[in-house]
């Protein structure tokens, strides 16, 4: 069977065709029949729309993505490179620190063992401190908690007093509070 | 011999000029980043999380260049990155996927737009966008497989072989994906295509 003799392409052969990998017997017919030729054409349309109006989004989205996008990028590509300067950094001062700390320990033993001693000493004043505070902060809590539960007892007696005063009692007492 | 050795020194002058493109990571994200853009985004159909992995691809592509051998394009072997980490992020369930982003669907209608005005008359115009639209409708009906490949090979024009070699699925496979792919758009946008 030749081209010309062959009947049209099927739906099965056109997406053959859209996908490449049409067979050499159907793709002879393709290249001489104007009508499966335009068929292929119709079929495809869409498709090209598709890739031209959604490249034609994402290039306007690209344009219209923040620079700061780009900027963190090319900041995250290097970040390693600058970890690692950051580290060595840290290291350089850590040892700026450390060795004038160092020179001093070993120059004044004694020194550090009395300041070592100080120390404990003025932490427990501090804890001692921040001890009595709390004390004293937890004291006047409960007298302001006590004295504000009196106040309301008070003012609930008066005001079911005064309403018991003015009528009919507990249910319209239980009213008002509600 | 002589040809293959011509072979191998245009592999290697190859692998050489795409090697030096990926060093330029600016150069890189202003060639491909629309391209790669569209196929995240189609994929998953999230503008927001497409944006996040294809910022990460090209980090990744980035710090992985030197593994780069120049036996493919370098949008494809973005591409392939691409899927990757949509995989993960499809494992990790980190994002909602088109069923579930319907409610914030990609709006095109726009972009037709901004197609080049000479090859597009106002009526050309309105047909196009429309018939985009018919195939984007479409992708939401499509499995995650059937998208990928049919993306890759409609959107990003790759080989039957490239996508097999990019998706680790055998090339009949593919094959078979494409076709239900593609009969499933024919149905959803109308028996036009």
């Amino acid at each position: 069977m030749t081209g010309a003799t062959m009947n049209h392409l099927t739906d099965e052969q056109i997406d053959d065709a859209l996908l490449g990998d049409l067979a050499a017997e159907a793709a002879g017919h393709l290249a001489s029949c104007a009508v499966c030729q335009q068929q292929l054409i119709a079929a495809r349309m869409p498709l090209e729309s598709f890739k031209a109006v959604t490249l034609a989004w994402s290039e306007r989205r690209s344009a219209t993505m923040p620079a700061s996008l780009q900027e963190r990028m090319l900041h995250n590509a290097s970040g390693s490179r600058r970890r690692a300067w950051g580290t060595a950094a840290v290291a350089v001062l850590a040892l700026m620190v450390a060795l004038p700390f160092g020179m001093h320990h070993a120059n004044g033993v004694r020194e550090q063992s009395s300041t070592q001693a100080a120390a404990p000493i003025a932490q427990s004043l501090q804890t001692e401190a921040s001890a009595e505070q709390i004390d004293s902060d937890n004291q006047m809590l409960h007298e302001i908690e006590t004295e504000l539960s009196s106040n309301r007892t008070s003012s609930e007696a008066m005001e079911l007093q005064e309403i018991g005063d003015q009528g009919d009692g507990h249910g319209s007492a239980r009213m008002v509070r509600d | 011999m002589q040809l293959a050795l011509e072979a191998t020194m245009q592999s290697v002058q190859g692998a050489e000029r795409t090697g030096s493109e990926l060093d330029d990571i600016d150069a890189l994200v202003r060639t491909y980043r629309p391209r790669l853009l569209r196929f995240v985004t189609f994929s998953i159909g999230d503008q927001d999380m497409a944006e996040s992995i294809t910022q990460d691809c090209f980090l990744k592509a980035y710090n992985g260049r030197a593994n780069f051998r120049g036996d493919c394009s370098v949008n494809t072997w973005l591409t392939s990155i691409a899927v990757n980490l949509i995989r993960d992020q499809q494992r990790l369930q980190k994002f909602r996927f088109w069923r579930q982003a319907r409610a914030t669907a990609i709006d095109i209608t726009d972009a037709a737009s901004f197609l080049p005005s000479a090859e597009c008359s106002p009526e050309n115009r309105m047909l196009v966008q429309e018939k985009a639209q018919q195939v984007q409708t479409s992708l939401l009906a499509l499995s995650e497989k059937q998208r990928t490949v049919f993306l890759m090979r409609f959107i990003e024009e790759m080989e039957l072989s490239e996508i097999a070699a990019a998706t680790n699925m055998p090339l009949n496979t593919v094959k078979t994906h494409l076709h239900r792919a593609l009969k499933s758009v024919r149905a959803q946008a109308g028996k036009t295509i």
